[in-house]
């Protein structure tokens, strides 16, 4: 620690935003080193600088300037440093250094560099909280304290990633989870060997999602979702600098399931859980179905229908599975656009490619109306679901299926359909069968599944994820 | 890597057979087949659309096969005859009489047409030039609104067929204006009579099978028939739901369902399968007693007749 400030200035190449202030204080000199961009410049002023100033304006003896200043700085997360590499970690992390004679020690006077909390973006609530978290860990923990005012909500704090150093929280209920599972969760963490987390994403993608194509870990910006993932006995996981949090273990049906549901008429949502089920098929499987009734099956609909599809068929110069790809790949092609787009161009964007191309290919005759009907749908069917990564698998699954079906009919949507199952039903995450509760079949499940079944409370928890007082509102 | 190669193969050799682009099928809607010099006479209606209108075009073609016939009406066209959509199959007497186990057989062993087209018979095919589309409507209505004629498709036509049961068609006439009324019945496959307008509503009656029809000048909104065996007399009970009171109702039709029942019996016919009801619910009496003979059973027809609630009951004063 003694040559800090040279080393420091060796090290950053005398980066800029480091700051090195030095002070005569009593004919001492004292340093504080910091980083202008994530220290409150405000608050250094106000706290810091203000008090040794005092001090000097005094003339005040001091015998021990370091532990003087240890004691009496108005700092709340004051820590004394031995090493170089810590001094280092805190200084980035938007801690001021105190240097004196080979000593140091750091205090917390963080810049607020995140925005407000906001409304979710993403996962719109009809009713319900609106709040979402934001890129401050604190923050989106407090959000979370807010709603459990436990003290058996525990957290295990890590800090991952070689070079950026990010705060990661693993957060669960003591008395509700499964204890086992949070600590298979914490080594696999602890395990991660890389130089940045920059976002919960990372995570996601490097240890939890593998290779699997649906998503076995729920990602949220709801912090009401995240309260309720925890009293169910789930584990979360947030990260500094990510907006989003990541609950775990995801099943399949939770991604039918919104906060919002909790908040409405059981009946309500159990229509809309249909309607959201019926979505997911719709996407899967419509332009698959009508390429197998055009191209092999027209005798599975009625006459008239046929007649109607083969008038708008007659100019269209490509078969159906080829127009079916066109049309699907041009939607996604929108779709990324209109995503990445800035909003101003961005719906202009969307008008000219779904109005007026959606008009000039049909006239150009190398689509027909009704196909541009049947991907619409079901493009718009594949857009119920918050998360992208199911979006993303339900695409997979609609153009597998469209070529099995231009080739094998109503059978491939047949052997589509069952490998879908098989696929969905031979997911396990770290040891969570993907379908549960349908498979394996939970009873005490089903009132909160497919349907949302009218019940004076929810009185169990997942036996799946609870491993402890299962029965809610029982006294914990 | 094994398995990828397999599914692929089977994807890319299975299927493709069958694959036809809508644009390049014509749907027959209908087909009349007749049968003279030994030749098969195939008549078919094919069905398009052009904007918002229904066009139809008829196509003729003869052959010593079903399949000669159907190849000859191929090469007229442009497009491939679709027969899956096939609404109604219309047969001239000759047909079911000299050769409808080909033509049933024709249909039973393509695999492109549907089991659920309807049936019809009528002495001239050239009916389906006149009436495009509406052949199989007419019937329907015909069967449901008048109870003067009784539909067949073609599975159940196979079914009756196969278990040795009556069939019948019903009849389209084509004298001066197309009309549908009465039925042809068939034993196997020969035909063994008509029955009237009058006869198919009795027949109707006792199949549990009518909606509503006129008869001796009264409408009969509902029926439903029993059947029960008391000391060897099978009793025919017929409850009839009519619109208004109507003088000796019951004895009329109690009496025509005696003629009907006699007028078969003659040629040795039981229309009603009166024994075979016999045989499905008391087999014991057909096995226990040897004497038991079905000639011996007495069949007695009973009408009971219920006036409709909702029907007029006059002016009052």
């Amino acid at each position: 620690m003694n040559d800090l400030i040279t080393r420091l200035k060796k090290d950053t190449n005398q980066a800029d935003d480091i700051i090195y202030k030095k002070i005569d204080l009593d004919n001492h000199e004292i340093y504080f080193i910091y980083s202008e961009v994530l220290v409150s410049g405000m608050d250094f002023n106000r706290f810091i600088l203000k008090n040794i100033a005092y001090l000097i304006d005094e003339k005040r003896k001091i015998d021990d300037v370091y532990s003087f200043l240890l004691n009496s700085l108005p700092a709340h997360n004051v820590k004394e440093e031995t090493k170089y590499e810590d001094a280092v970690r805190k200084l980035f992390n938007g801690f001021a250094c105190f240097y004196y004679d080979g000593r140091c020690f750091s205090m917390e006077i963080r810049a607020v560099l995140d925005r407000g909390i906001g409304e979710a973006e993403n996962e719109i609530a009809i009713r319900g909280p609106k709040d979402a978290f934001t890129e401050n860990y604190n923050k989106n923990l407090g959000l979370i304290r807010r709603r459990i005012k436990s003290e058996k909500l525990w957290t295990e704090t890590l800090s991952l990633g070689k070079l950026s150093d990010t705060k990661t929280g693993v957060l669960y209920m003591e008395n509700i989870a499964d204890l086992k599972f949070v600590e298979k969760i914490v080594t696999t963490l602890k395990n991660i060997d890389i130089d940045g987390i920059l976002d919960s994403g990372y995570l996601k993608n490097i240890v939890f999602q593998e290779d699997k194509m649906f998503p076995v870990v729920q990602t949220t910006e709801r912090p009401d979702l995240v309260a309720m993932a925890l009293l169910e006995g789930k584990v979360v996981i947030i990260v500094d600098t990510s907006p989003y949090a990541l609950i775990l273990p995801a099943f399949f049906l939770d991604f039918f399931h919104t906060p919002d549901d909790y908040y409405q008429k059981n009946f309500n949502i159990s229509f809309i859980r249909i309607i959201r089920l019926l979505a997911f098929f719709i996407s899967i499987f419509l332009p698959a179905y009508y390429i197998a009734i055009t191209t092999l099956n027209h005798d599975s609909i009625s006459l008239d229908l046929l007649l109607n599809f083969i008038n708008q068929r007659q100019n269209v110069a490509f078969p159906a599975i080829v127009e079916a790809l066109i049309m699907t790949i041009s939607f996604e092609i929108l779709r990324e656009s209109d995503t990445r787009m800035a909003s101003t161009i961005g719906s202009a964007v969307s008008i000219l490619g779904g109005i007026i191309l959606g008009d000039a290919l049909v006239s150009a005759g190398i689509i027909s109306p009704i196909m541009i009907i049947v991907v619409a749908t079901s493009a718009i069917s594949g857009l119920v679901f918050t998360s992208v990564e199911l979006t993303n698998a339900i695409r997979f699954y609609r153009i597998f299926i469209m070529i099995l079906a231009s080739f094998l009919g109503i059978y491939g949507i047949y052997i589509g359909f069952i490998l879908l199952v098989t696929h969905l039903a031979s997911i396990h995450f770290l040891g969570f069968p993907y379908l549960a509760p349908i498979s394996p079949f939970i009873k005490s499940e089903q009132k909160d599944a497919l349907f949302r079944i009218p019940d004076k409370g929810k009185k169990y928890r997942n036996p799946l994820l609870a491993k402890k007082n299962i029965i809610r509102g029982k006294r914990l | 890597m094994k398995k990828i190669i397999i599914l692929v193969l089977c994807i890319f050799l299975t299927g493709c057979t069958h694959y036809v682009e809508l644009s390049s099928l014509d749907i027959i809607s209908n087909m009349g087949i007749d049968y003279y010099n030994d030749e098969f006479h195939i008549l078919i209606t094919t069905v398009s659309k052009d904007k918002e209108e229904k066009v139809y075009q008829t196509y003729t073609s003869s052959g010593k096969t079903m399949n000669d016939a159907i190849l000859n009406i191929q090469i007229q066209g442009d497009k491939k005859f679709y027969m899956a959509h096939l609404h109604l199959l219309v047969l001239t007497p000759k047909v079911v009489t000299e050769v409808l186990e080909e033509v049933l057989n024709f249909f039973l062993e393509n695999t492109e047409s549907r089991n659920d087209f309807s049936m019809a018979i009528t002495d001239n095919i050239d009916i389906l030039k006149e009436e495009e589309d509406n052949l199989q409507n007419r019937i329907q209505i015909v069967e449901n609104d008048l109870g003067i004629t009784t539909s067949m498709d073609f599975e159940g036509f196979i079914c009756n067929l196969l278990e040795e049961r009556l069939n019948y068609l019903p009849i389209i006439k084509s004298d001066e204006n197309i009309e549908i009324e009465g039925i042809t019945l068939l034993n196997g496959y020969s035909i063994i009579g008509e029955l009237s307008m009058n006869e198919v509503i009795i027949f109707n009656i006792f199949q549990n099978n009518l909606r509503q029809a006129s008869i001796y000048d009264t409408k009969i909104l509902s029926s439903q028939t029993f059947l029960s065996l008391k000391n060897d007399v099978l009793k025919v009970n017929v409850e009839c739901v009519i619109s208004s009171d109507s003088k000796d109702f019951e004895n009329k039709l109690e009496n025509g369902f005696y003629l009907l029942y006699e007028k078969f019996k003659l040629e040795s016919i039981d229309i009603f399968e009166l024994e075979e009801y016999l045989q499905k619910e008391k087999p014991l009496l057909f096995k226990s007693s040897e004497e038991f003979s079905f000639e011996d059973v007495k069949i007695d027809f009973q009408v009971l007749l219920r006036i409709s609630k909702d029907s007029y009951k006059g002016v009052k004063k």
